[in-house]
Order: structure tokens, then C-alpha cells, then sequence
């Protein structure tokens, strides 16, 4: 395992943060949640930058508090509001890059900043959000880091931006025995790039499920009040009042599609099955 | 660690021109002072203090500390760049700023080297025992709480030294007696005695730096 939380919590004054979970080797994991739903934290226990309160998190086989710079070399991360001074320019990191990580890929590094038009002679205060969103990638895929914890990574990035970056995410999930962990508010930006899901709501996980999962298996069921009633609810996860009668959100689709055939049986996106995960009513 | 402390030297890059005009008002008070040597010494090893230390600054800005905190460094590593970046910063200043002290007396003749020397050492101690004050107080809260803790600090420290003076007044004979040793001790053994206690108030510092580094949550 890549990263393993087991059993841990994490209290705030009106804030607790309740998580299990395993990250395994190959794959690309995206919590979704919105802001302030747990996902920052979840990234600060991974890298051991707070403490739990209960439980423990453990990453490349190490509590997340002990981890030597050794192990810390083959992490990359991205944060969407930290990063290096902004009073440095691209230039000044360099040097600092490689005193840092033996494996920085100094050719690899420079050559991706001309064809991102990152420029290595002003100081980062002066880029624009898409800028810095891109150079704090670029800079943790510089030292062949096998884990990469991405905060938010796309946040301020324009569409064309956005593919670039994920473009060269995926070249990095080429090589095998690496992992990703991505978060985002925006469920779009995931939806075609990640293997698994999390679903993160008030500091738990509402959900964990295959990205193709709940592609093909989730669906919304439009039903009046009649056909409702008459509905089997065993594979119904949330319900919702509408002005036609119901909709339910199912992870067993194929299922009604194969004995209700007269019902309406819509695809949702991740979006969609979010808000009903959270605002629908649970049967 | 040496990346932290490449990191610390871009930093210092940065402001560099303010810092340089910074030193060249006390060069210009020693050109034009007749005992202006002293003084060069001391303005430049405190001003090399506030010039270290404030890469702390830095590093907090914008959250920077969850991110560094997430490079190949340990905490511990953290907190001994900055003793080593505060203490051989200030080496090195006060060392510049002696040897062109030492110039202008040698031209001039207007001091005596002995009370130099003197006076740069004794400035490089109390440099040493501000670092040690500072560098926990900045770890553990922002740059102005800190200052204001650290102004709260010296003026306690004030109010101690004239409550002693007071009480000296009053009980003389018995602080005569506890003091007496001082008359007996040659210049060289104040010194080492001065470097002892540096030493020691260093390591409880780094102790106590280190352990306000591993408690913060960022």
C-alpha cells in the first residue's frame, strides 16, 4: 500500500475528520468534497504536517510523522496555496531543486517551463494563478517521485491548462508502482482521470467507488408517486422529492433498466450523484 | 538540509540592495565618527541578526511552511539551518565589519585595538544569546507577536537589572562577597566563561526550538 488510514480522527473546534482508507500502488485516487469538507486535512495527514488525534496514517510503509527525507524525496506535492517564497523566480529554484532531490531532472524540468511559457526570470508574486498552478506541478514531477499528493491542482487553470496538466499526469502514471492522490471541488476535472473515487462530506467518506463504476452502475430513477410505490427500494441509495414525483439515485442501474422498463432511467455525472449523496434523503 | 540553507542564500540574494544600504549607513557613521569602529561592529552584527531571522518571515508567507515542511527535511533539520544561518551570518558580518573597524583605527589612530577587539566579542556574545532568544519566539509565533514578546522580554530584562542594582544598594556587603570571584578571573577566563554560558544557552534553544517545531501543526 501506497497510503493507509486506518481508523483516524482528526478534531477541530466544530470540525472532525472520521477516515479509513487504502491507497494501493498504480493507481490515481480524487477526493471530492467541497470547501471545507476535509480534503486539505486529509493531504496534511498524509505528509504528517498535522497530528491525529486517533488512529494512524501510514505512507510508503512509515507513520506519516516519521518519514525521512529519504522517503520524502519520493513524494511530490502540490498545494494550491503554498508553495516556494514568491519573492524567488524559477532560476533561484534550481539550485535549491537540486540540492534537495538527487533525481531532479534539471533538462526535463527547464524544457517543460519554456513549453508551459512559465518565465524563469521574474518573480513568482508576479505570475498569474495558472502560472503558479503550473509551475508547482511541474516542480513535483521534476524528481521522480513515485506518490504524488495533489491538492487541488487545477484550481485558477483555464480548460487547455487544465488538459496539459492532466496530459502530463497521465505520462507520469506510464511508469508502474506509482500512485496519484488528487483532490478537487470541481468533480469534472476527475471524472475522466481517476481510477477510484472518494467522496468526502462534513469530514467522512460518503462514497468509494470506481470512477467506471459509477460511470456505468449509478443512475437516476424519475419516478411518479405510483411507480415509486410500486418500486423494489433494495438498490436505492438516496431519494428526492421532485414536482413529478421522485428521483432516486441507484448503483445497481441495469438492474431497474431490466424489470421496471416503462421507468426513466437517466446516466448521471459525478456531479450529480454527489449532490444527491449529500442533499438526497437516505431510505 | 543544504537545500534549506539554498534556499535561505536566494532568499538573502533578494535584498540584497536594501540590506548593503542598510550597512552603508553605519559605514558612513564610521567614517565620520572619530570612535566610530565600535559602533560599525555592533550595528553590523545586529543588523545581520534581523537579516537571518527574517527569513523565517519568509518562509511563512503564503502558507510556505506546509510546504517546505513537505520537502526531503526533517524538522529538527529546519531548526538547525536557522541557528547555523543566524549564528555563521553573524560570524561572518561581524568578522567583515572588524577587519574594516580594525583599518580605520589602524589609519587613524584614534582607538585602542585592545577595546576593539574587545567590544566585537562581547557584541558577538550578546548577538548569540539575541539569536537564541529570537529563533524560538519567531518559530513559535509570527514576526510581530514575536517582536512584541521579544521588546516585553527586554524590558523585563531591564526592570531586572535595576531591581538587582537596587537591592546591591541595599544588601552590598553580601552581593560584594557573592561577586568576588569576577575580581580574581583574568580577561581570558571572562571570555570563556561567556562562551560556556553561549554554549549552553544555544542547546537549550535548539532543545527548546525543536520541540516547539515538533508540536506545530501547520
Amino acid at each position: 500500500m501506497m497510503i493507509e488510514f486506518d481508523h483516524v480522527i482528526k478534531k477541530y473546534n466544530d470540525f472532525t475528520l472520521d477516515l479509513n482508507m487504502q491507497i494501493p500502488k498504480d493507481r490515481i485516487i480524487g477526493l471530492i468534497g467541497a470547501n471545507g469538507a476535509g480534503k486539505s486535512t486529509t493531504f496534511k495527514l498524509i505528509l504528517g504536517l498535522i497530528h491525529p488525534d486517533q488512529g494512524s496514517v501510514k505512507v510508503l510503509d512509515r507513520t506519516a510523522q516519521d518519514l525521512k527525507p529519504e522517503q520524502k524525496q519520493e513524494i511530490g506535492t502540490v498545494f494550491s496555496d503554498s508553495g516556494f517564497s514568491e519573492y524567488l523566480k524559477v532560476n533561484q529554484l534550481i539550485p535549491v531543486m537540486k540540492r534537495f532531490y538527487p533525481d531532479f531532472r534539471e533538462e526535463e524540468f527547464a524544457e517543460r517551463c519554456e513549453k508551459f511559457q512559465i518565465p524563469r526570470n521574474k518573480q513568482i508574486r508576479d505570475f498569474s494563478t495558472g502560472m503558479k498552478a503550473k509551475l508547482n506541478v511541474l516542480l513535483a514531477l521534476s524528481h521522480g517521485s513515485r506518490l504524488l499528493l495533489l491538492d487541488e491542482p487545477t484550481a485558477g487553470l483555464d480548460v487547455v491548462a487544465r488538459e496539459e496538466i492532466l496530459d502530463l499526469l497521465r505520462e507520469y502514471m506510464e511508469i508502474p508502482g506509482r500512485s496519484i492522490v488528487v483532490s478537487s471541488h470541481i468533480s469534472g476535472d476527475l471524472e475522466h482521470f481517476c481510477d477510484d473515487l472518494y467522496m468526502i462530506h462534513e469530514g467522512e467518506i460518503v462514497l468509494h467507488e470506481e470512477t467506471d463504476r459509477i460511470l456505468e452502475e449509478y443512475g437516476f430513477l424519475k419516478v411518479t408517486e405510483q411507480e415509486y410505490e410500486a418500486l423494489d427500494k433494495e438498490y436505492l441509495l438516496r431519494v428526492r422529492k421532485e414536482p413529478f414525483g421522485y428521483s432516486c439515485l441507484t448503483d445497481q442501474k441495469h438492474y431497474y433498466l431490466e424489470n421496471y422498463p416503462e421507468i426513466v432511467v437517466e446516466k448521471g455525472s459525478v456531479d450529480e450523484v454527489i449532490t444527491m449523496l449529500v442533499k438526497g434523503e437516505t431510505l | 538540509m543544504s537545500g534549506l540553507l539554498a534556499k535561505d542564500m536566494e532568499l538573502l540574494k533578494i535584498n540584497m540592495k536594501t540590506y548593503l544600504a542598510v550597512f552603508l549607513i553605519g559605514f558612513m557613521y564610521l567614517i565620520v565618527q572619530k570612535n566610530g569602529s565600535t559602533f560599525f561592529v555592533y550595528y553590523s552584527i545586529f543588523v545581520s541578526i534581523g537579516v537571518s531571522v527574517g527569513t523565517i518571515s519568509y518562509d511563512a508567507y503564503h502558507h510556505g511552511m506546509n510546504y517546505l515542511m513537505t520537502l526531503p527535511v526533517t524538522r529538527k533539520q529546519y531548526v538547525w539551518s536557522k541557528y547555523l544561518l543566524g549564528f555563521c551570518f553573524a560570524a561572518v558580518t561581524g568578522m567583515a565589519a572588524l577587519l574594516i573597524g580594525i583599518l580605520k583605527v589602524q589609519v587613524t589612530g584614534n582607538q585602542e585595538m585592545q577595546d576593539l577587539l574587545i567590544s566585537a566579542g562581547v557584541s558577538m556574545i550578546l548577538a548569540g544569546m539575541i539569536l537564541c532568544g529570537t529563533i524560538p519566539l519567531r518559530l513559535k509565533y509570527e514576526a510581530e507577536k514575536s517582536r512584541i514578546i521579544m521588546v516585553a522580554a527586554a524590558a523585563a530584562l531591564f526592570l531586572l537589572v535595576a531591581v538587582c542594582r537596587e537591592g546591591y544598594n541595599i544588601y552590598k556587603k553580601g552581593f560584594v562577597r557573592g561577586f568576588e570571584f569576577l575580581e580574581r578571573i583574568s580577561g581570558w577566563q571572562t571570555a570563556c566563561l561567556l562562551i560556556v554560558l553561549l554554549m549552553i544557552c544555544t542547546a537549550v534553544s535548539v532543545k527548546v526550538s525543536e520541540r516547539i517545531m515538533e508540536r506545530k501543526e501547520f
